[in-house]
């Protein structure tokens, strides 16, 4: 089941549909750690996933006066910001930075890491696309056909990248393979 | 479920970094700067093509012999029988040639414009060239200085318009 998003008041839509600057910043402060945390997970990159979290929000506000509530809010901005990370994945410039696909390591870092960091690593170090399909499958609860769509492939294609993704992770979290440095974004740690 | 998809649920929400919606703001304001933009200069070509085609019917009904298409450059001023008709379209001549001259100085379109912008631009030019068309046959013709006279006039009135567009399509960018 995907974490819940926090809900919005009719209130607060309806002000932020007719261009209320306040109600505009109160839907950010709702949603901007959900769609922040996402697109660093899709893209493991604190850099890219900035640029998703403000792409998302202009497009938001450019839309929400037309958004006619067929889904949840919330559910429609993170819509708006999975397929802006589809858009990094599929674009030359993230297939280029290889097989591995983290940002590089800022500091070197020993001692133990916890198991939550662990896996943040290994997501980190799971092919571009695979990864993708792994956070919208067990994270967001979307269906491998609903992922097949959103990327251009079918539902064969999701399961396949899945069983890769899940593969890779235990292996990286089993030490079976070498760990790529990156960044680590764990809020507690205050890293990135 | 897998071991690690149980886990990935567990991750922590991130924090996002400060300053990105300010950011937002920005860009949607300068998003709706070149929405405004879009909507004044579609709405100034409307009119100005409005403005041509109103020329063109009055021009029109200056009805002489319909003109053959000559294959010609810009047609030059040509000195007229009577001397002192020739005076009364000269500053349309001089006019038409210093917006030539702005035209030519703007910097080269962009590769990609927006379709409508496009068509207005080719619509502009398709009109000055049978313009051109028309002074050429005029002048071949020798007919009266008042039809030149009209005709030169429409020539400034589709530059001017041709270079507000070229102009607002420059700072669009």
């Amino acid at each position: 089941m995907p974490k819940p998003l926090p809900p919005v008041t009719t209130e607060i839509l309806a002000r932020a549909k007719c261009g209320d600057r306040a109600a505009h910043a109160e839907l950010y402060s709702l949603y901007a750690g959900a769609v922040f945390t996402l697109a660093r997970r899709m893209l493991a990159s604190k850099a890219l996933a900035e640029d998703v979290l403000q792409e998302t929000f202009v497009e938001v506000l450019c839309k929400i006066e037309g958004f006619r509530g067929e889904a949840e809010v919330g559910t429609w901005i993170k819509r708006i910001a999975i397929n802006k990370c589809l858009m990094h994945v599929r674009s030359s410039w993230i297939s280029r930075r290889g097989a591995f696909g983290g940002e590089p390591a800022g500091e070197a870092r020993s001692g133990a890491l916890d198991d939550q960091m662990a896996l943040e690593r290994a997501l980190d170090n799971v092919p571009d696309v695979a990864r993708a399909v792994v956070w919208l499958h067990d994270v967001e609860g979307y269906t491998h056909a609903e992922i097949g769509r959103m990327m251009g492939r079918t539902a064969s294609f999701s399961k396949s990248q899945l069983a890769r993704a899940h593969q890779r992770l235990r292996a990286l979290l089993e030490g079976q393979e070498e760990l790529n440095e990156t960044t680590l974004c764990t809020p507690q740690l205050k890293i990135c | 479920m897998h071991p690690p998809a149980q886990d990935l649920l567990k991750l922590p929400e991130l924090t996002p970094p400060p300053g990105v919606w300010e950011r937002v703001l920005e860009a949607h304001e300068a998003r709706l700067a070149a929405r405004r933009l879009r909507r004044r200069n579609l709405a100034a070509a409307a009119v100005v093509a409005m403005a041509v085609g109103v020329g063109v019917f009055v021009v029109a009904r200056f009805d002489t012999p319909a003109p053959q298409p000559v294959a010609s450059a810009t047609p030059q001023l040509e000195p007229d029988a009577a001397g002192v008709d020739a005076v009364s379209y000269a500053p349309l001549v001089a006019e038409s040639a210093r917006l030539e001259q702005l035209l030519a100085d703007l910097p080269a379109p962009r590769p990609i414009m927006v379709g409508s912008t496009a068509g207005t631009i080719v619509g502009l030019e398709d009109r000055i060239a049978f313009v051109d068309a028309q002074l050429s046959y005029a002048a071949a013709q020798d007919l009266a200085p008042s039809y030149r006279e009209a005709l030169w006039g429409e020539r400034v009135e589709l530059m001017n318009a041709l270079l507000y567009v070229r102009f607002a399509q420059t700072q669009a960018h």
